[in-house]
């Protein structure tokens, strides 16, 4: 994909009903649009809705309103997406190598992929795995865990990386390791990256931009630019600066 | 390292080898091999598996017998608790429509359907088998819908978002996810079969199998035979049972590990 494109989020509207209850507005209107190579965060409150709206975008659950597009110059298309979830998300039965080989050879059928096995060894290298490749899960830290399950997400290369708080369950050293590893990553591979997170440092540190999101139901409630040039100190006087407005718009 | 509260395994000899040698001080002292018989007893009938007991075939063929039936009720109960169990731990329809049913005849022990089987299917293998398939079937079925429904929703998204189809979900990721809950339900089904066999095996009109032997040994007397049909018994019983955790710690050991 070597074209470039935009990913529209247009009027995405999601309501919930359950059984005996009154139908409970999830998402409401969400509209933003992301660019190729982008590097995105979404934010807000807990419960708003952030988790539903990636959903949708991944098509893991179907909008009751509004469309998710991507186009280029020429034509609309569906962009593929992959995701790692917050944790527990590899298939604990396999070792890290068949994890990220499952990926792939779902992806095979759409394109063939020429040598599958150095493929595989490629994106575990990248994302420093490579050491674990015949470990289980279970053998390893938090933070290599998440490093085999975006290993996993990149090898069917998608056009956006799709992150449900992917380091929410790490330390906070370890999180800033993968932070840096994913900016390389992204440097190398022009991935575009969409992000929910909890955290302001992680966004600031790591976004272009930042989509706030209010309360339930949920709706676009600013977006901010983060102008830094990176690698971003994150006890840089405006670094911080920007974290608190961030901290601030989450909270009220 | 060694934890200075744990003990060897091989202590787990000791309470076999304790009621051992109690049984043989008390049938020493009772002296009356028709309520307890000695080792010296007992012990020459199990050196000799193959020999003729009482004209009803030896100790191994009757075990072969009883274990053909086992086998036999076990993967037809196989062959349909797993499958169910899969369509109703996956699907709530499949669920709603078919627990009623399987709730209300669960409590059913196995031998109380011996009158309606034998009407249905006739004295012999028929009618035995389908008592071993009902004891089997009800634990696996649990099993496989508590195996299902502890497939993590997570892993069905991963695999859904990198395109697998429905199929290639329920193929590559809730079969093997819940495999292991499947294989332990496997594993208790076994046991419950194989005593599902000796029992129904005791019942009039069966002339072949350890249930039958016993009966027999135990109209002409033969106390010793009895006991020695129970130790083998227990022995197979043991035997499958260390097969199935055998390939458990093998393959399947990924879920006790799992945090």
């Amino acid at each position: 994909m070597t074209q470039s494109f935009t990913l529209k989020v247009d009027h995405l509207i999601k309501q919930f009903c359950e059984r005996g209850t009154p139908p409970c507005l999830a998402v409401e209107d969400a509209t933003f649009s992301i660019n190729k190579g982008e590097i995105v965060c979404i934010m807000g409150p807990s419960g708003c809705g952030k988790s539903t709206l990636l959903r949708m975008i991944t098509g893991l659950e179907l909008a009751d309103a509004g469309v998710v597009t991507a186009s280029n110059s020429t034509h609309a298309f569906s962009p593929s997406t992959a995701i790692v979830f917050q944790e527990h998300a590899l298939f604990p039965w396999l070792t890290v190598y068949e994890n990220v080989k499952y990926g792939l050879n779902l992806a095979v059928r759409k394109k063939s992929v020429a040598d599958p096995h150095s493929k595989v060894m490629e994106y575990l290298s990248l994302c420093k795995v490579d050491a674990f490749a015949d470990s289980h899960p279970y053998q390893l830290s938090g933070g290599m865990r998440q490093r085999a399950a975006i290993a996993r997400a990149l090898v069917v290369e998608p056009d956006i990386l799709v992150m449900d708080e992917p380091f929410s369950s790490l330390d906070p050293r370890t999180r800033l390791e993968l932070e840096d590893e994913i900016l390389k990553i992204q440097n190398k591979t022009g991935t575009t990256i969409l992000m929910v997170t909890h955290s302001p440092e992680d966004a600031v540190y790591i976004a272009d931009r930042i989509i706030m999101l209010t309360g339930r139901p949920a709706k676009v409630k600013e977006i901010v630019p983060v102008p830094f040039a990176r690698p971003r100190d994150i006890a840089d006087p405006a670094f911080i600066t920007l974290r608190l407005y961030v901290n601030r718009l989450i909270s009220g | 390292m060694v934890r200075k509260d744990t003990i060897s395994p091989w202590w787990g000899i000791a309470i076999p080898v304790i009621v051992i040698i109690v049984w043989e001080i008390c049938a020493i002292l009772i002296n009356n091999s028709y309520i307890l018989p000695t080792l010296q007893q007992i012990f020459p009938v199990l050196a000799h598996p193959f020999e003729d007991q009482m004209g009803c075939g030896s100790l191994a063929e009757n075990a072969i017998i009883s274990l053909k039936r086992v086998l036999t009720g076990f993967f037809l109960a196989v062959a349909i608790a797993v499958p169910m169990g899969l369509l109703m731990g996956r699907y709530q329809p499949v669920y709603v429509l078919f627990n009623p049913f399987f709730q209300l005849l669960r409590p059913v022990p196995p031998l109380a359907w011996m009158p309606l089987a034998i009407a249905w299917l006739q004295i012999g293998a028929g009618s035995m088998i389908f008592i071993i398939f009902l004891g089997a079937f009800f634990p696996l079925l649990l099993a496989t819908i508590d195996g299902v429904r502890g497939v993590r929703n997570t892993w069905c998204e991963v695999a859904e978002s990198l395109g697998a189809t429905k199929f290639e979900t329920f193929s590559t990721v809730v079969l093997p996810g819940a495999l292991p809950v499947i294989w332990n339900g496997c594993r208790i089904s076994f046991g419950i079969a194989w005593m599902c066999v000796v029992a129904a095996e005791m019942l009039p009109g069966t002339s072949a199998g350890l249930g039958f032997l016993i009966m027999y040994a135990y109209n002409l007397g033969q106390i010793q035979i009895i006991v020695a049909g129970m130790v083998i018994i227990g022995i197979i019983g043991i035997g499958v049972d260390f097969v199935f955790r055998a390939v458990d710690k093998r393959y399947l050991s990924w879920r006790a590990l799992e945090r």
